[in-house]
């Protein structure tokens, strides 16, 4: 019984980082989509495993030894991390992750002394055992391990072409009010002019979900849509900001691929879905050069947009972002 | 829960067949989730006949439509979407029926699959993206369906006068050097695919030609793959290039070769095209090549750094892909670079550090006030959509009250001007406190960079730059360029400097082992490119090889010697306990 907690709990924090990864993986390339996706192909992977593993002990009746199920866990955690998640993940995470891995791993062989009786009877074979077999793996390992740990850190200390690791804040505290156009505006406070409903009262948010499959372009348009269009006239014309945010507002645009950092994912959740709308025109309207200095202000390729728009513009395509991403924007209370 | 269930159904005594079908449903569901397979596949050659969409499909498919697509290409679907004043490559007009990317004959409508996998892959090259990932299989089938129905309006899919034929693609010829000749041959000579793609396929041949609407249209740059619009997402898979030989592109110059070349020569055409790029690995995110952020520069061990392009001494590094965006964040804001990347390899010694800039650029431009630039903003026109004003430079707000400071400024443009490359450095990079480093675009007031921009008139200039509109031109500049070649639609430019310099405070000051941030700008005078209007980069790092301390050849044998003491020492103590316990049991 123990064993099976313990195995469950192993389940479970392997479930856990792996799907974490995912989402940090899907918010750094901006993919929602591939985020819950990888999510469920994970669960679904897990739950392979332990049927398969059912199906080979169980059913078919064929016993690993303890070491080897050992490794081949390891393996199998290596492969699933540095290969078949992409993104790839810096090395200081996989450390992380495959430590975990291995702690895991120990705690589930040693759980008993018959377990790990089990578990470490090839290795105490290998070091006492007289027999050709014992001899053979003992003169392999004990030649493999040294050339190999030697490797590892000649490859470690050899000089290398590798970027210095930076880490940037995507979503900087924002100041408490910000000059436009000689305009002092207090970001607590302002309302998008624009998120109104056909009478011009302010449509609490929300409200507009009604209008998220309507056709902007339709004659008989709520105010609310009518605006909507023009902000996407707008974000597609005007200011052309699809050519980094990309057609479909997911931050693919042409020029994407060139800037680093990349352009925002409007699509994912993790983006504009958590700001509030005056964060956002705070964004628009500094552009790269308006962040702390925590966000790098002198790599992002974002226009300080008050220079090229008015602020009716700016609202207007923010109220489109949100529209066209079917995201609410972040309220507090009332 | 699902275990359990399974578990319980394996006691109740399930057949081994039953068991192996669990089996391999699991690894059904993971593989056909995990892979990207297109669900279309390409439909028999032959006769086609295109599907009859549903009314609800159509219905379906507009919602879709005007949430997602009419941006660009317009509410009637006759291009004309908000976007289409800022782009180069205009978005399609669906109106004539008129769809460059199929498997049917010159001048035929395509077929469902070809639409399907036009909108699930994109265009690249152009702003259409891939809507995989964001539309169902079953969304884009319905706003295929729409577009079919209700957009294409001069010609009907169920007219029963419009012949489909798909094309066949016979026995594809794998890629061989003599496949490669052949093909050579013949895109140079029976084919003259040269005249219009240029002898090493850079698309420099013919610029003056337009297509079906008016717009002008400029040949393929066939050693970047990756671009083309017909790719599908497999840029180095010759198919696509045997599919668009074999069937032209409708509306445009490009025209059908199926009744001139046997599919044995296309197929060889195919080879020699592919033949024609770099094939770097492609990153699946931005299905472009692969960027790495760190430019490796290689010490020279012998002789002099190279001089001239030409030079093997190049050999012995590949040449880095640096993507390049348009300068679109202070005016003059600039949409249309042509110049989408660069590439960059650097060599130095112990004196100087050269710099070889290679880059696709279909003409060799000089300034020239009376010459008109090639993809001049105003020569970009159609008489198609005459109400539409076809800047792609311009503020937004020149003469607007609101609209800051910005209003108003606008630069004289007159005229064709020079081509140029630059590598921009921070100045005194090294006492910046990591990760700050000067705003990319020149600079700024605080933190001024070291430019150092070459331009095709010849002139080389070391510039101090503190934001784009304040960048000195600086008197003493060790800056040079030994070679700089416009040949088959390419610049090849060398460009070096001393690694250290008199002016430690204005120059950067080269070290090896470091990451030292630079951004690259590259200007193409034929997209009236000049100063602030430019093709720009991000923050790149330039590490010159460092060299390789004696320590890494001693500590790591040390290491090896204790792991093994260390086996030693278990071996021992095991063997020990062996025989005590063997020695227990003789007791």
């Amino acid at each position: 019984m123990m064993k099976q907690i313990v195995f469950l709990i192993t389940l479970v924090i392997g479930f856990l980082a792996a799907s974490q990864m995912a989402f940090a993986g899907g918010g750094a390339t901006g993919f929602i989509n591939a985020g819950t996706f990888a999510l469920v192909i994970e669960l679904g992977v897990a739950l392979f495993v332990v049927f398969l593993a059912w199906i080979v002990k169980d059913k078919l009746k064929i016993g690993i030894p303890k070491l080897l199920q050992g490794v081949f866990i390891w393996i199998a955690a290596y492969i699933v991390f540095r290969v078949i998640l992409q993104p790839p993940i810096p090395f200081t995470l996989l450390a992380v992750y495959m430590g975990i891995i291995t702690i895991a791993i120990f705690l589930y062989c040693s759980i008993d002394p018959d377990s790990w009786e089990q578990f470490s009877e090839p290795i105490r074979a290998m070091l006492q055992d007289d027999t050709g077999k014992a001899k053979a793996y003992r003169y392999v390992t004990f030649t493999a391990l040294p050339l190999l740990i030697g490797f590892g850190t000649y490859s470690k200390m050899v000089p290398k072409f590798e970027e210095p690791v930076e880490l940037r804040t995507v979503h900087p505290a924002p100041p408490a009010s910000i000059n436009v156009h000689g305009e002092i505006i207090d970001l607590q406070r302002v309302l998008n002019p624009f998120r109104v409903d056909n009478e011009g009262k302010y449509l609490d948010v929300g409200k507009e979900v009604g209008d998220f499959k309507n056709n902007p372009f339709a004659e008989d348009a709520s105010q609310y849509l009518k605006n909507v269009k023009e902000g996407g006239e707008i974000f597609f014309g005007t200011a052309g900001c699809m050519f980094c945010h990309g057609d479909n507002l997911d931050g693919k645009g042409m020029f994407a691929f060139a800037f680093n950092p990349i352009p925002a994912n409007f699509a994912d959740p993790g983006t504009i879905a958590q700001l509030q709308e005056n964060f956002v025109f705070w964004r628009v309207t500094k552009g790269g050069p308006g962040v702390p200095r925590e966000t790098f202000p002198w790599a992002s390729a974002m226009p300080p947009w008050e220079k090229h728009l008015t602020k009716d513009e700016m609202w207007k395509v923010i109220l489109f972002e949100y529209w066209h991403t079917e995201f609410f924007p972040r309220t507090f209370g009332s | 829960m699902k275990i359990r269930l399974m578990k319980e159904a394996g006691n109740k005594g399930v057949t081994l067949f039953s068991r192996i079908y669990l089996v391999l449903f699991f690894m059904g569901i993971l593989v056909a989730g995990g892979s990207s397979v297109t669900l279309a596949q390409n439909p028999p050659p032959g006769a086609y006949k295109p599907s009859v969409p549903s009314a609800e499909d159509v219905a379906a498919g507009k919602g879709i439509y005007f949430k997602k697509c009419v941006w660009c290409h317009g509410a009637d679907g006759a291009g004309n979407g908000a976007s289409v004043k800022r782009l180069l490559t205009k978005p399609r007009n669906f109106n004539q029926g008129t769809f460059k990317i199929r498997h049917t004959a010159s001048g035929q409508l395509p077929t469902d699959e070809d639409l399907f996998l036009t909108v699930k892959n994109g265009l690249p090259g152009s702003a259409m993206p891939p809507w995989d990932g964001i539309l169902t299989d079953q969304q884009i089938k319905q706003v295929v369906a729409f577009v079919k129905v209700e957009l294409v309006k001069d010609r009907k899919f169920d007219d029963p006068d419009e012949e489909i034929t798909v094309i066949d693609y016979g026995k594809q010829t794998p890629s061989s050097e003599e496949s490669i000749a052949r093909g050579k041959e013949i895109f140079m000579t029976k084919a003259k695919c040269v005249e219009c793609h240029g002898v090493e396929g850079r698309g420099n041949g013919n610029l003056t030609q337009k297509d079906d609407w008016g717009f002008p249209i400029f040949p393929a740059d066939l050693s970047k793959p990756w671009n083309l619009r017909g790719n599908r997402r497999d840029p180095y898979n010759p198919q696509n290039i045997f599919r668009e030989i074999s069937t032209g592109l409708n509306g445009t110059p490009m025209p059908s070769f199926h009744d001139e070349l046997t599919p044995e020569e296309r197929w060889d055409v195919a080879n020699f095209v592919m033949s024609l790029s770099h094939h770097y690995p492609i990153d699946k995110e931005t299905n472009k090549p692969a960027i790495s952020f760190v430019i490796k520069g290689k010490f020279v061990k012998e002789g002099d750094t190279p001089n001239d392009a030409d030079d093997p001494k190049w050999d012995a590094l590949e040449p880095q892909y640096v993507g390049m965006g348009s300068q679109i964040i202070q005016p003059p804001r600039h949409f249309l670079r042509t110049v989408d990347d660069i590439r960059v390899r650097a060599l130095f010694n112990d004196k100087e550090l050269a710099l070889l800039f290679e880059w696709s650029d279909r003409t060799e431009s000089h300034r020239d006030e009376n010459r008109p630039a090639i993809y001049d903003a105003t020569a970009l026109k159609s008489e198609s959509f005459p109400d539409v004003e076809y800047t792609t430079t311009n503020l937004t707000h020149e003469d607007d009250e609101q609209a800051g400071p910005m209003k108003g400024v606008r630069p004289p443009e007159v005229g064709t001007y020079n081509d140029g490359i630059a590598i921009q450095f921070a100045q005194a990079w090294q006492n910046l406190p990591s990760p700050e480093k000067p705003y990319f675009v020149h600079g700024d007031v605080k933190r001024g960079v070291d430019i150092w921009k070459w331009e095709s008139d010849g002139t080389v200039k070391e510039m101090e730059g503190r934001g784009l509109e304040q960048v000195t031109v600086r008197e003493s500049s060790n800056v040079k360029v030994s070679s700089a070649v416009w040949k088959n639609g390419r610049w090849r430019v060398v460009m070096k400097r001393a690694i250290e310099t008199e002016d430690k405070e204005k120059s950067a000051q080269l070290e090896k082992g470091k990451n030292i941030p630079v951004v690259f700008f590259a200007w193409d005078g034929d997209a009236g490119e000049h100063d602030g209007k430019m093709a720009l980069s991000t923050y790149y790092y330039l590490m010159l090889e460092p060299p390789v301390p004696t320590r890494v050849y001693v500590v790591p044998p040390i290491v090896a010697g204790v792991v093994l003491l260390l086996e030693g020492w278990a071996f021992y103590t095991a063997r020990k306990r062996k025989r005590e316990r063997e020695g227990a049991v003789k007791e």
